[in-house]
Parts: C-alpha cells; structure tokens; sequence
C-alpha cells in the first residue's frame, strides 16, 4: 500500500512538473485567469464608486470558474489522448499501478492547478481588487473551486478518451471556450439573447459559478440545492461516460463465443 | 512443471476478422523466444494477450501460473513496447524513480541508470535524448522490476551497432539470471546467436517453431552467391522454378540442391565470380516459411 501512494505521489508529481515545464501551458492557464481579472474586475471599474465591491467580486468568482476549467480540461482531454496515442498509457496499464491511479494522478495534479490560481486570483483581488469578504467564504471558494474541477476533469477525460490527439485538442478548445462563454463567465448570462440563456442550465460552468456567487450573496435567486444538484448530475454523467471509455481501452472487442 | 507462458487453443478476432487461430504452445524458464512473422501476422495481438491487455474469445492463457494483467502477473513482468513518446519534459532520474515505485523490490536507481549507459544523462529531459538512448531508458524501464518474464519489442531500433551489440550481451544476461524473454525483431541475423526458440507465426498460427539451426536444417537449403554478368531477369529464365534474387551485382539463389544448379547455369555458359554456397541464413529461412514453403 505504502509503494501504491508513493506511486501516486509521483506520478501526480511528475504531471504537475509536466504541466509547469511547458509553457505555453503553464503561462496561459496561470496568468490568464489573473490578467482578465485585473482587466475586468478591477481597471474598468477604476474611478467607478456604486457597485465596485459587487462587480469585483462577481469578477472574481467567474474567474476562479474559468481558470480551473483550462487544466482539468487540458491536463485530461489533449494529454490523455496523445498519451494514449504514443503507448505511453499503455506502458502505464501493464505496470503493477492500479490503473485507476493514472486519472487519480491526473486529478491531483489538475487540483493542485486550481489551488495555485485560487492562491494567485484570491491574492490579485484582495490587494488590488479591494475585496474583503469573511475568511470563511474565501474557504468556501476555495472549497468550491477544488471540488468543481473534478466535472471538467471527467469531461476532459472522456474527449481525451474519445478523440485522437490532435482532435482531443481542437474538441477541448471547442468545449471549453463556448462553454466559459455560455455560462456567464465573461458576460453576465442576462445580457446574451434568450435562446443563448437556456444552454447554461446544461453546463457545469454556469451551476458552478452560480455557486460561487452564492456563497458571496451574488446568486441570481435560484436555489444552491438546485445547483448542487444540477452540478452532481452532470458530473455523474460526464463520468460514467469516462468510465465506459476507459473500460473500453482494455477491452477493445467485446469477449464472444466462436461459432 | 512451471511454464513462463502457456497458451491452449487461443482464439481472437477483431470483429469478423480472425488474427489468432487455435494457437497452443508452452514457453520455458530460463530461455530467449523470438517471435517472428510479417506484418499482420499476429505478433502485436499476441504480445497483448499475453500481457492481458486483449481476452482471447475462447482458450486459456497462463502467465507464470497466473492469469494475463493480473496483479500477480504485473508484478514480475517487463515489456518494452514501442513507444511514440514519452512526455518529452521529464528527466531520466524521473522516469526511473517513477517506475521505481510501481515494484516491490525494484532495481537501485543506479543500477538502472547503468545498465541503459544513461549516467551522464542523469538530468536529461527526454526529449533530449538521442533515439538509441531513449530505446535504452525503455528497455531499462521494462527491467526495473526485476522481472522473471520480459517482451522486448524491436529492442534494437534506433541504435547503433556497437549499442546493438552490448544490449543483446544484455539479453543473454538476463536468460542467464533465469528471466524468460520473448522479443519481436525485424532483424534475424542479430538474433540468431542469441534466441533459443524461433516461434514463426502466419495468419495467427504458428507455423514453425525450433532452434535457428533446426528450422534451418528442416529446410535443407542453402544459398549461393555470385556475381555474374547475366542480368537476374536472364538466371530467373534458366532457373524458373529457383528463388533468386540481385543485390547490387551479387545475385542470390535459394537451392536444395546446389550443385545441381551450379551445374545447370555452367551448361548455359553463365559466367559466376567469387561463388560461394552457404547455409540459409535465418532470415532466408523465415522468408520461405511465411511465403509457405514449408519443410
């Protein structure tokens, strides 16, 4: 047992270093959610005095939703798949690992990409952003954020299970961006056209940010059970579809009787 | 007794199209197996079953006395397969310490280092490393474990010959130290002093199976050499029913009966320099198996 966590600590390690070694990943996924912060949340509302507090903090929280999504997407959707592609999965699935801790390593190390933007968001809003709010809720934001990457880790999964790895890239980019769009992360959901509105209720992003702004008193009046609950179904979804790909690359052809 | 693999009567389709036929056969202790065939022969659905990442649809599969991918089976069992890539940001001492962790009594760190000739590479990224040398970090990775059975797939591409050389030196090391081994090569005459047992699969069956020399010697064959003045087009006219072949300005001819043909080609005034007849080589032999000309 104490060498299957080890192997887990590594392996979590060596994703993470991964991740953090490339650049055009690192760079993006850490400082992007930081810069739009900045831009949005708090030097278009310089000079401004009624409603600062509310939109920085609304700014905040859409972004913290934003920022996870970027690695758990990535880190799952185009790894796996070129991972996969390369036999580097399978060299992983012959291995005494338990195969269940390659995605366990790869949540980690997505979870640890949400715990350093949350550290870099929350720092960037309460020095320049003049946010003050309770200990408490900035734990339940932080709470939050770490258990809502798990939906878009499962998501990134099953694309990255699904597609090959150049298409698992362009897919994550086509998910991820509509997705940050239609949920209200950049523009509040009411001011979009009414037929745009209604795909929120199907993403994540929305229910997970409408959580958020609940927790800081800025939920557009639904109830946070109403969210939870639509959050845990998507999530069971997105994760029964990840474990029927991930069964399946075991078993490519279903076991059968010769006639 | 304790068989490293053995197989009885294994079946497996990819959906209608069949690549194991009824294939049965026990494998040792203690020996170097080479698996050969052409492309599609079945050597990579095979290699799967075995390491249980396929199920055969009927027959029965022990590794070690275990069953294929078991956890029992994971833990004394090796395989460099070939690999596209690693993730090309992570070091050598990286690799090693991760794949350290997966086994109970794993190989020191440096003794893996040593043995894949990566010391000075210690601190390398992967996608730093030459081509032999990354062949050398996975053929290290696969032994890490100490395994008693390891499948070497076309161990040896991407390296040079002196590389070649020390890593079949290697193979023999590991019979010696009681590991099975069983590799897929495209390269026979480099295994032919090493492998114990030659398996020739076609169309998912085994066709042959013996030591180099006794699946030579069933063919009773031999080739000759010359070089000639007469275009091959020209010798095939006067040996039609003979494999011959022109490299450069060396022609080749698969025979049974060498005389008889030196003979043949002397009565049609065909001119051979520097002839020489010589025992089919294993790669010559392996050629006649799979096209069919079986002993």
């Amino acid at each position: 047992m104490k060498t299957e966590f080890n192997s887990l600590f590594i392996e979590a390690k060596l994703d993470l270093l991964c991740g953090l070694r490339t650049p055009s990943f690192a760079v993006p996924t850490l400082v992007f959610p930081v810069l739009l912060y900045l831009f949005f949340g708090v030097f278009m509302m310089h000079g401004k005095q009624q409603g600062n507090d509310e939109v920085s903090i609304y700014t905040l929280v859409n972004y913290l939703v934003f920022g996870l999504m970027a690695p758990a997407l990535f880190s799952f959707g185009a790894n796996v798949a070129q991972e996969r592609e390369s036999g580097w999965l399978e060299l992983k699935l012959i291995s005494p690992l338990p195969p269940l801790y390659y995605l366990f390593a790869k949540c980690l190390s997505a979870l640890i990409f949400t715990l350093l933007i949350a550290v870099l968001l929350f720092s960037t809003a309460w020095l320049a952003g003049a946010v003050h709010i309770s200990l408490l809720a900035w734990a339940k934001l932080l709470a939050l954020g770490l258990a809502g990457t798990f939906p878009f880790c499962f998501l990134g999964l099953a694309i990255g299970l699904k597609f090959s790895a150049k298409g698992a890239m362009a897919i994550t980019n086509l998910v991820f961006l509509p997705m940050a769009m239609l949920s209200g992360l950049w523009v509040p959901i009411f001011l979009m056209p009414e037929f745009l509105q209604q795909f929120a209720w199907i993403l994540p992003s929305y229910h997970l940010s409408q959580l958020g702004l609940s927790i800081v008193g800025l939920g557009q009046g639904y109830s946070i059970f109403f969210h939870l609950i639509a959050l845990s179904l998507i999530s069971i979804i997105f994760a029964v579809i990840a474990a029927a790909l991930y069964q399946s690359q075991g078993m490519p052809v279903r076991k059968r009787h010769r006639p | 007794m304790e068989w490293a693999v053995s197989l009885d009567k294994i079946n497996f389709s990819y959906g209608d199209k069949e690549v194991i036929k009824d294939l049965s056969c026990q494998l040792a202790l203690s020996n170097i197996y080479t698996l050969l065939g052409e492309n599609g022969a079945g050597k990579t659905t095979l290699i799967k079953l075995l390491l249980g990442r396929l199920s055969p649809l009927s027959g029965q599969i022990s590794i070690l006395g275990h069953k294929p991918g078991s956890q029992a089976v994971k833990g004394c069992v090796g395989a460099m397969l070939q690999v596209g890539a690693l993730p090309s940001n992570i070091r050598v001492i990286e690799y090693i310490h991760l794949f350290q962790s997966y086994y109970d009594s794993p190989m020191s760190w440096q003794g893996a280092l040593q043995f894949a000739e990566l010391e000075k590479q210690k601190t390398t990224f992967f996608g730093q490393l030459s081509g032999g040398e990354k062949q050398r970090l996975l053929l290290s990775l696969a032994l890490i474990g100490q395994p008693k059975l390891v499948f070497l797939d076309e161990p040896t591409l991407a390296m040079d010959v002196h590389m070649r050389q020390r890593l079949w030196q290697k193979v023999v090391q590991l019979k010696e130290r009681g590991t099975t081994v069983i590799l897929t090569t495209h390269n026979l005459q480099e295994v032919e002093s090493v492998t114990d047992q030659v398996l020739v699969l076609r169309d998912g069956e085994i066709v042959a199976q013996g030591t180099p020399s006794q699946l030579k010697s069933h063919l009773q064959r031999s080739e000759l050499r010359f070089f000639s003045d007469k275009s091959e087009v020209k010798i095939k006219s006067l040996l039609p029913n003979f494999m011959v072949h022109k490299e450069g300005q060396k022609i080749y001819i698969a025979t049974d009966d060498a005389p008889k043909v030196i003979s043949l080609l002397r009565q049609h005034s065909v001119a051979m320099h520097d002839l020489s007849v010589t025992p089919l080589s294993l790669t010559q032999a392996f050629i006649d198996i799979t096209r069919g000309k079986l002993p």
